[in-house]
């Protein structure tokens, strides 16, 4: 009797002390900058690892005169700046990019816009027609710029044949896409970029077009509203902040592009059009000088960031339509 | 100000299905000044009709005259009318302001000449200090007013209104019927209103369209529609607590009409000698209102039942009572009558009552309880 009571006793004593234990626990765990800390660390050490960690080896890289070869990194300041900036090849790649990474990202946007507001019509053969706008964006970029390459072949590409079977041109003359002119070369690349990502920010754009009440339309027709009315009064101010958005994005993404890029031209066979993020892996895997490569993304990173930064000053695009 | 003429309007829409007939030859008229509601349960064409009346919808047939005016076949800004949507459909984005002036902004008002109208149809629905806030920052009932201010706006010739209460809470829609009916008085302007709320249907209209399948089933006055409706449709939807429908006979249909519901026979007097008329079976209509319940057990003095269900609304108390057929009848009686569940009670008509033909539900003859009670 008196043996169970005591070990009644302990059963109760050990269940307290397990429930005090517990208690601390959550009181452990329930202050905020403990939890802060448990919660936000695992995000930032994944971070750390894969973009700060990166950034920096890159911009100590650019420091340091490194053959791809050799192990040894040797330091010359600012030396591969310097160099740079002395370049044609530099500053005229600095032109193309921000040709290429303007054009593609204004025309990405109004063009994918252009293609939210269609796909946002009931019309026949959508069903077919959708997934065909689609597709492009599907298509990983290098199996996409393969396919680009093909079509822009200058003797046989497909883009040709049909240009002379339509009778635009003759076979005698066809056109150089990518291997003449830099701008033809330019135009053609900006081309096959809207292509394939005109369909992101259509995708975007639709979806808050979807979000747009059908009532707000109808009470602009009945008060007698164009068409084009309708699309500045009510549409735009919807999507305005998508856009913003995507602009941003497609901007920076376009402007650091190297994939579609490089396979779309083989290679970038005319050296005539080059943008920096072609030029840094030129440096870094045909000339083999690492640092001054680095020196090149660096520079495409601190350009990136600064516009970044005014662009959320100025364009506020956290603003958010404020729909009751 | 204007006459609006509905001529036999039909719509007809394409669905995968098939063809759906949404409206179904429908024909009224508004006449200069006059409130008609519309009013139907779900799917029953009211809003289609209106959606047809503001252009929003092309008619598959018929016509829609407004002053006089052929305009069945015009953009809705021509039309001289003015829609409030179910949604209130404010613009988020802009001021209450430009939202009260934009009808007149697509209309090339300059922005100096429309800023005075605009403060003026605010100051109508009493909103003049929120001219300058957003939708989102207004209460429910304000942005009720704002967007009523954007159809005073434009100075119609008809305002439409699409259920405008029907997403407020009842205090505040009872508050929005009165300004809906201020409006209407002030202005004079012809108002349809679409609703599937029979109580504000009979508040509000000076005539009433009761609309079922895409058909009006009945057009008339809100008394009319009470006292005396076309058929059981009408008699049921209208009403607080609808109709009390049981089957009954027609045992003599001669000069003094005489109905019987089993052994019970309650005596009707009939205002006009219906020609239809003759014995067999019927449908019987009466109000819950107008039904007493007795707790004698007298043979004959009631239809029998027990009682299932009591529901106390202040003073008032709605019975529910089995009879022992398919569908149970209501009574409206003194909630401060003793009466509790299971009580055994007899089920009599006071006052009027209605005779359906047991087939189509049209009404056979409206009828009125003999003064003379059963002993």
């Amino acid at each position: 009797m008196a043996s169970s009571t005591r070990d009644g006793v302990e059963t109760v004593a050990s269940k307290v002390v397990g429930q005090s234990r517990r208690e601390s626990l959550e009181e452990f765990l329930s202050d905020r900058k403990i939890m802060a800390f448990i919660t936000v660390v695992p995000a930032t050490l994944m971070f750390a690892l894969i973009v700060a960690a990166p950034i920096v080896w890159s911009v100590v890289a650019s420091l340091h005169s490194i053959n791809a070869l050799s192990p040894a990194w040797e330091f010359v300041g600012l030396g591969n700046y310097v160099e740079l900036i002395g370049e044609t090849r530099f500053w005229e790649s600095f032109g193309y990019n921000l040709v290429w990474a303007f054009s593609t990202s204004v025309l990405n946007t109004v063009l994918g816009t252009a293609v939210a507001l269609l796909l946002n019509q009931n019309f026949r053969f959508k069903r077919i027609l959708t997934p065909v706008m689609l597709f492009p964006y599907l298509v990983p970029s290098a199996f996409f710029g393969y396919i680009v390459m093909w079509i822009t072949t200058q003797q046989w590409g497909l883009l040709n044949q049909l240009l002379i079977a339509s009778g635009l041109i003759t076979s005698e003359n066809v056109v150089a896409w990518f291997t003449g002119d830099p701008w033809t070369a330019m135009a053609t690349l900006v081309g096959v970029h809207n292509w394939k990502f005109s369909i992101f920010v259509a995708i975007l754009v639709y979806a808050k077009l979807q979000g747009i009440p059908d009532d707000l339309y109808e009470a602009a027709i009945m008060s007698g509203a164009t068409k084009y009315q309708q699309f500045r009064d009510i549409t735009l101010p919807y999507i305005k902040n998508v856009l913003f958005i995507t602009v941003l994005l497609r901007g920076l993404w376009n402007f650091n592009m190297f994939d579609l890029i490089w396979v779309a031209t083989n290679g970038n066979p005319i050296d005539s059009l080059i943008t920096l993020p072609v030029y840094a892996y030129k440096i870094g895997f045909q000339f083999q000088e690492l640092g001054k490569s680095n020196a090149v993304a660096t520079t495409l990173f601190v350009v990136l960031s600064v516009v970044g930064i005014i662009y959320f000053k100025t364009a506020k695009p956290s603003q958010e339509v404020r729909v009751e | 100000m204007a006459h609006l003429e509905i001529d036999n309007l039909e719509k007809v829409f394409d669905t995968p299905d098939g063809e759906e007939v949404a409206v179904d030859g429908v024909s009224f008229e508004a006449e200069d000044g006059e409130f008609v509601t519309l009013v139907g349960p779900s799917g029953c064409g009211k809003t289609t009709t209106l959606r047809c009346i503001a252009g929003l919808e092309t008619p598959t047939s018929g016509h829609i005259l407004l002053g006089g005016r052929e305009v069945t076949e015009l953009p809705p800004n021509k039309r001289d009318i003015s829609l409030m949507f179910q949604s209130i459909a404010l613009y988020p984005h802009m001021t209450v302001r430009e939202n009260i002036a934009y009808p007149l902004k697509v209309d090339g008002v300059s922005k100096a000449d429309r800023t005075e109208p605009a403060a003026e149809a605010a100051r109508t629905m009493q909103i003049e200090e929120m001219l300058d806030k957003m939708p989102g920052d207004l209460s429910g009932g304000q942005q009720q007013r704002a967007a009523l201010a954007r159809t005073v706006v434009q100075d119609p010739g008809v305002f439409l209104m699409d259920e405008p209460l029907s997403d407020l809470d009842a205090k505040l829609k009872a508050e929005t019927r009165k300004e809906i009916q201020r409006i209407h008085e002030e202005l004079g302007t012809p108002v349809v209103y679409v609703t599937h709320d029979q109580e504000e249907a009979m508040t509000m209209s000076d005539s009433i369209a009761v609309m079922n399948d895409g058909q009006i089933e009945q057009f008339g006055s809100p008394n009319e529609i009470f006292y005396r409706p076309n058929n059981l449709f009408v008699g049921q939807f209208i009403g607080q607590h609808g109709m009390n429908v049981v089957d009954a006979e027609v045992v003599d249909a001669g000069q003094g009409v005489s109905v019987a519901v089993d052994d019970y026979r309650p005596e009707l007097r009939i205002e006009e000698k219906p020609r239809r008329l003759s014995t067999g079976p019927v449908k019987l209509g009466f109000r819950p209102e107008n039904t007493v319940l007795e707790t004698g057990d007298e043979h004959g003095a009631g239809i029998p039942g027990t009682v299932r269900l009591i529901e106390t609304f202040g003073e008032e108390a709605v019975v529910t009572v089995d009879v022992g057929r398919p569908e149970s009848l209501l009574a409206v009686i003194d909630s401060n009558r003793p009466l509790s569940k299971g009580a055994k009670v007899q089920v009599r008509i006071d006052r009027n009552a209605h005779i359906f033909d047991s087939e189509t539900g049209d009404v056979l003859a409206h009828a009125e309880q003999s003064q003379k009670q059963p002993a």
